[in-house]
């Protein structure tokens, strides 16, 4: 996977709404990344979360310790909005020379 | 400091029981309350070895608690059958942590007292095995009367042959003050840390930066 690729997913699931880490794997799994790791996303998740743009609650569990809900920033918010950016751009010039169209 | 090998046999005795008691009291103690014993088990043993993988990688207490905690809920609450295969997507604690912690090597409490740890145990060790091999081969030859001293490093073994025994001391000397600098190192540690946590925030916001720059796609550099 794309370096920075997997961030901008998951901020981009967590704008639809606030998940806890396990349930965040088990969405990317069922969106068609079947091999993605639990061992690769909460690591990214810690990551953004010290970089600000994740805010956390603890929500109690019926089955064990109070889980750990992630939700977007603000900071977050603008954050996935330039990810997105950056992708579409980068989309575009991949586009642009896998179909043939380069001058 | 003088040592009798059976002592020092009943003292490695006494550690490994202790060891034993506290691991199984741990196990207890942090069990997952959604698990069979079995997955609880395995659980509370990937944690723990992940935890002080984090800790190897320069983590604070309180961040170590935060990230082994998220996981804890999460395999708690995971269907007792997908336990394993959830702890193989974690994968090795080690790369866990390492991923956890940004890559990013802080000094380490922990690792610096294992690599200053184990030179020590190696030298205790090297010391024992000769002056082992030394006793064997004073007792094979000598009188009764006799005496004999053998030295490696500062440590000293003593034998001297009874009329009907051997008796002997092995002195490890100045290998034994290669503890003061242990001491002196983890003191020192834990006053530059404490000075360090002062500036905390500061050194977050930078590990945020290196972390959205390295997360980036080159073109939004």
């Amino acid at each position: 996977m794309l370096k920075g690729l997997l961030s901008l997913l998951l901020l981009s699931l967590l704008a639809e709404h606030d998940d806890y880490g396990y349930s965040l794997v088990e969405r990317l799994r069922a969106g068609g990344l079947t091999d993605v790791a639990e061992g690769t996303v909460y690591p990214a998740l810690a990551r953004l979360e010290r970089g600000g743009f994740l805010v956390t609650s603890l929500v109690p569990s019926d089955r064990g310790p109070a889980r750990k809900y992630y939700q977007l920033s603000t900071s977050g918010r603008d954050e996935l909005g330039v990810r997105r950016a950056s992708w579409n751009t980068l989309t575009n010039v991949v586009h642009h020379f896998t179909n043939g169209e380069k001058t | 400091m003088n040592i009798n090998t059976t002592d020092l046999l009943l003292v490695v005795v006494a550690f490994v029981a202790a060891t034993a008691l506290y691991a199984a009291f741990l196990l207890w103690q942090r069990r997952l309350p959604g698990q069979p014993f079995g997955n609880s088990a395995r659980a509370t043993m990937y944690l723990t070895r992940s935890a002080t993988a984090l800790e190897y990688y320069g983590l604070r207490r309180k961040e170590i608690r935060v990230e082994v905690d998220t996981v804890r809920a999460d395999l708690a609450a995971a269907d007792p059958d997908d336990l394993d295969a959830m702890l193989g997507g974690f994968g090795p604690p080690r790369t866990l942590a390492a991923a956890m912690a940004s890559e990013l090597l802080r000094p380490s409490f922990l690792r610096g007292t294992i690599w200053f740890g184990g030179a020590l145990l190696v030298s205790m060790t090297v010391t024992i095995i000769g002056a082992d091999a030394f006793l064997g081969g004073f007792e094979a030859v000598a009188e009764p009367g006799d005496q004999a001293s053998w030295s490696f490093a500062g440590s000293m073994a003593d034998a001297t042959m009874g009329s009907d025994a051997r008796s002997s001391t092995i002195s490890f000397g100045r290998l034994t003050l290669l503890v003061l600098p242990l001491v002196a190192f983890v003191a020192g540690l834990r006053l530059w840390r404490l000075a360090r946590s002062r500036g905390r925030h500061a050194r977050d916001q930078a590990d945020a930066y290196m972390a959205t720059e390295s997360t980036l796609p080159p073109s939004t550099r």
